[in-house]
């Protein structure tokens, strides 16, 4: 037994106590310091600090009326530059006169210190206040109604030329009476004016709390600040006050946020909450846009969609359908690049891959920086996820919810944080994958939309891996699950299961089994007909494109060039009919004419998107793919002197805008490689080639498509100068690759046996380029690929003829 | 006990990057800077201009600060600054009419802060306080309910009877939470050197 005063906490300072004298000790140390007097007040207590201000309660002494106090933080230490800030918020304050936002009463000079005295406002946060009207449908109408007032608050400063700019929960206090409170105008800026004092705010790094932040606002694009900024912390706090938790659940700093937002559509509010209306999806979904160019344009517009919600007219904001919300995360993802990649697909016969791939890619490098720079973070949560997970095992129950938390995790944070190249990582998260499915199934079989949600995340991922495989499998599952959904009817439904089918066509195009494909492509097309044009955006021209390039591989032109009219028709109607969306659309539009030979009208729409795009510094790397398939277009069509003049201009936008380290910058020294193939410049056409086949190699996993593609190329050209053994050893790990990638009897295999065959022949191995056109004999014939076949006879009876009857017999 | 591979917060604060350990440094020193302001007579507003100055000029030295094992070279140094910090204001304030115990500033730099009562004391109270937020974010939240019931001034057996434990029960607490708290502050005065 311990004696008791040996328990002292005491004894280091080198004394023993009692217990009693120990705990008097304790309870000393651990009592609140009066605080004191600033001034003519009274200090209560500290109420917030943030990277400036120090804000007390305080209570005038002479009429012990309530106020707040806001002192600079660093005090008598405080820069120039920090007192002038304070003296703004004073005056800026002073300048808007709205019972929703907080006034000030003076601004004091105590001790050669600037004081301001605001109003007192006996309130909690909004977000703590919503969580505290329990009944959640009863109260949708106040909670909407609170943040109305906010938004109205915040349209008088715009009016008055005053952005907020650091809008978030805690500057939103609701009083008792249920009336919200806007405060701290401290990051406050005016826009429209840049006078010396602005500047004053002017900051490299970004200022204010990052969850509520407009994307541009952490990119520290201070130029780029109006009043959308605003709207879009407005939206988070809506979205938080109705849902109760945040539309992205990211910890940590700036860039994880910014990548979050980036990447991802926040959940549509009915999803996390089925009783809430369809209109707030959509009232969320523009007020949250990444792009400021999308994005509610006034504080005011979103007031009164605020207030049609409330009641119940139709809001100005469209409610976006799940496809419009695929769009948008495939714009996310891949950006301009898939455009391109879309545009390219039919460009040649290998180049069928390129879409899938560079859609991939751009993919890939985002995300590896992602999951560099939060490296740490990730490693902190999963640690957690894991002990969740535990708790879980143990039999804790875990909500619905907190299980949708841990899958989103899950799947944006660590899958797609995974280096595809690092093989290890990728088969243990493997590992993780069928766990987590089985952990999903049990979790949400309640709620099979979600559940297939699920599966359609896990099916991209593995895609991105080049595990198709696995990803049919998930996709199989989705789709599964959206036909058995009760209430099948619903537009939304039928959207998804549509969207469903189109990522399981492509997977089975992928594996090489194309009269499923048909099939899936057949029924996707077929839902999505049914479809009102708003509900399908450009899902049903993307499937067509989608389905084309299939059929050009089999070799069916007619039905590929029908699909492709109606694409082409179908994106055209999309293209009129949204005008936000036009530059992208119009890519497509461009693409799709350019590959039916309309040259002419695919060069004007071209010339719309430079032309547009030039404006728009968001969307230069748009511009760079513009510039990069309009002249792949050209020179494809034979104009090989703008070919090359549009395709050197694209070389310097893509060196402006993703650097010369990417793989669009591999790409498009590929592009003017192929073009100088055409010159007849053989010498460019290799250096180029190789220049991207150095840079390809250092950025991408052995065997991706992209990097195969570009051996392939360089091979076939070092034939054609002659240089066998490298051509040989180039095709050679080429066509292991297409081997790795889509199976040994894939059609993709035709053109590389092809030229190794040609490789072999010249370097007098007549048994092994036999053998070679044999193979590729076989897939066409399998394939039905008549004409190729009949080709590869052909070539087999020229070598035969050349080699003598004993060695034929002998193979 | 006092053996950890954890680097110190004092360690950390060697990389002037590491965000998280200047956060945390100004979590755990604030309140013993502004609470030893507050002591030697300044209002509270100078007590947070002093801590803000000592936090500066905390920040420019630490980062250089020659790390060693050796007992409360780190304590006389803080010391050492807030005291001269504390001096500066009360000067500012006041003008030269304010008495300056030389003599003691001289103890104070001869690296023996011991002379200083209230800064003794307080800055025992600081580690106090430190092990104490540690307790109450580690152990049981009955345990620590049980604990805060004793500081206010409850018997064990209103303690018990309040949480519907048995009298045995509570004196287990006191003396579990007692010893940890000894624990904890001599592994925080071996991190701190």
């Amino acid at each position: 037994m311990t004696a008791p005063d040996a328990a002292s906490p005491l004894r280091l300072f080198g004394r023993d106590h009692d217990d009693r004298e120990w705990i008097a000790r304790l309870k000393k140390a651990e009592a609140p310091l009066p605080l004191g007097e600033l001034g003519a007040y009274e200090l209560i207590e500290e109420v917030g600090r943030g990277g400036q201000g120090v804000v007390f309660r305080a209570r005038r002494k002479a009429s012990g009326e309530m106020v707040a106090l806001k002192r600079l933080r660093s005090g008598a230490f405080a820069s120039e530059a920090t007192r002038i800030r304070l003296a703004r918020e004073a005056r800026t304050i002073s300048d808007l006169d709205h019972p929703g936002i907080v006034g000030v009463r003076e601004v004091l000079e105590i001790d050669g210190q600037p004081v301001l005295v605001l109003d007192w406002v006996e309130g909690v946060p909004i977000t703590r206040w919503a969580a505290g009207t329990t009944d959640r449908s009863g109260s949708l109408g106040r909670r909407l109604a609170a943040v109305l007032e906010v938004a109205r608050a915040v349209a008088h400063a715009h009016e008055r030329g005053v952005l907020h700019r650091d809008l978030k929960p805690s500057n939103v206090l609701v009083d008792d009476g249920g009336h919200p409170h806007v405060l701290d105008f401290g990051l406050a800026r005016r826009f429209g004016e840049a006078d010396e004092e602005s500047r004053v705010t002017r900051t490299s790094e970004f200022v204010g709390t990052p969850v509520y932040a407009a994307p541009e606002q952490l990119d520290g694009d201070e130029d780029a600040l109006d009043p959308r900024v605003d709207v879009y912390a407005l939206g988070v706090i809506l979205y938080e006050v109705c849902t109760g938790r945040l539309p992205y659940a990211v910890r940590g700093g700036p860039d994880s946020v910014r990548a979050a937002v980036r990447r991802w559509d926040p959940l549509p509010p009915s999803q996390v909450d089925p009783s809430l209306p369809k209109e707030l999806d959509a009232v969320l979904s523009q007020a949250l846009d990444p792009e400021p160019a999308h994005r509610t344009a006034s504080v005011a517009d979103f007031a009164s969609d605020v207030q049609a919600i409330l009641e119940g007219r139709p809001v100005r904001a469209r409610v976006p359908s799940p496809l419009r919300r695929a769009r948008r995360f495939a714009y996310r993802h891949r950006g301009p690049v898939a455009v391109t990649a879309l545009v390219f697909v039919l460009l040649s016969a290998f180049a069928i891959d390129r879409a899938r791939h560079a859609r991939a890619l751009r993919f890939e490098r985002d995300e590896l920086a992602v999951a560099r720079a939060s490296e740490e973070r990730i490693r902190l949560e999963a640690e957690r996820q894991r002990r969740l997970v535990e708790e879980r095992l143990r039999g804790v129950a875990i909500s619905e919810r907190r299980a949708q938390e841990m899958l989103d995790f899950f799947y944006m944070d660590v899958l797609l944080g995974i280096d595809p190249g690092d093989e290890a990582a990728r088969a243990r998260a493997a590992l993780s994958i069928d766990a987590s499915s089985e952990r999903a199934e049990e979790a949400f079989a309640e709620n099979p939309v979600r559940l297939a949600t699920f599966h359609l995340q896990i099916a991209h991922v593995q895609r991105i891996w080049d595990r198709f495989a696995e990803a049919h499998v998930h996709a199989e599952r989705a789709v599964e699950l959206l036909e058995a959904v009760k209430d099948g009817d619903d537009a939304e439904i039928r959207a998804r299961r549509a969207s469903a089918l189109r990522a399981l066509g492509s997977l089975e195009n992928d594996l090489g089994r194309f009269d499923a494909a048909r099939v899936t492509y057949e029924r996707a097309i077929e839902l999505t007909e049914e479809l009102e044009p708003v509900e399908r955006e450009e899902e049903l021209s993307l499937l067509l494109a989608e389905r084309a390039a299939m059929l050009v591989r089999l070799g069916a032109w007619d039905a590929a060039r029908s699909d492709l009219m109606r694409a082409a028709a179908e994106e055209r109607a999309f293209a009129e009919e949204n005008a936000t969306f036009s530059i992208a659309a119009r890519m497509n539009l461009a693409g799709l004419l350019g590959r039916l030979g309309s040259h002419d009208e695919a060069e004007d729409l071209y010339r719309e998107v430079l032309s547009r795009g030039a404006a728009r510094p968001e969307e230069q790397v748009l511009v760079a793919s513009a510039h990069m398939s309009w002249g792949a277009m050209l020179r494809d069509t034979g104009d090989l002197e703008r070919g090359r003049e549009l395709l050197e201009a694209a070389v310097d936008v893509v060196r402006l805008t993703v650097g010369e380290g990417s793989t669009e910058f591999a790409q498009v020294q590929e592009e003017l490689g192929l073009l100088a193939v055409l010159e007849g410049r053989s010498a460019e056409a290799i250096a180029k080639l190789r220049f991207a086949l150095g840079l390809r190699e250092k950025l991408q996993p052995e065997h991706h498509p992209d990097l195969v593609e570009t051996r392939h190329l360089l091979g076939a050209e070092l034939l054609r100068s002659d240089r066998f053994a490298e051509s040989q050893q180039l095709l050679r790990k080429a066509l292991a690759g297409y081997e790795a990638n889509h199976g040994d009897g894939a059609v993709e295999l035709i053109p590389i046996l092809r030229g190794l065959t040609h490789v072999e022949a010249k370097l007098g191995r007549l048994g092994e380029a036999i053998s070679l056109l044999d193979r590729a004999l076989e897939i066409a014939e399998t394939n039905g690929l008549v004409d190729v076949a009949e080709e590869a006879r052909a070539a087999l009876r020229r070598i035969s003829a050349e080699i003598p009857a004993t060695e034929l017999e002998r193979k | 006990m006092t053996t950890t591979t954890r680097p110190s917060l004092l360690e950390r604060l060697r990389n002037p990057a590491d965000q998280v350990a200047w956060e945390e440094f100004d979590a755990q020193y604030r309140e013993l800077i502004v609470r030893y302001c507050r002591r030697s007579g300044l209002p509270h507003s100078d007590s947070e201009d002093v801590c803000q100055g000592v936090m500066i000029a905390m920040a420019r030295t630490l980062p250089r600060f020659e790390y060693s094992r050796e007992k409360g070279r780190f304590r006389g140094y803080l010391a050492r600054s807030v005291h001269r910090a504390v001096r500066t204001q009360m000067r500012r304030r006041l003008g030269d009419s304010w008495p300056v115990d030389d003599e003691h500033l001289a103890d104070l730099e001869s690296g023996d802060d011991r002379h200083d009562r209230v800064w003794e004391q307080e800055w025992e109270d600081h580690h106090l306080r430190l092990a104490m937020r540690t307790i109450r974010a580690t152990h049981h939240p009955r345990s620590v309910a049980a604990f805060d019931l004793i500081l206010a001034g409850s018997g064990p057996s209103a303690v018990a009877e309040e949480l519907g434990l048995t009298v045995g029960n509570v004196r287990k607490i006191k003396q579990r939470i007692g010893e940890r708290l000894a624990a904890l502050v001599e592994q925080q005065l071996g991190e701190e050197g």
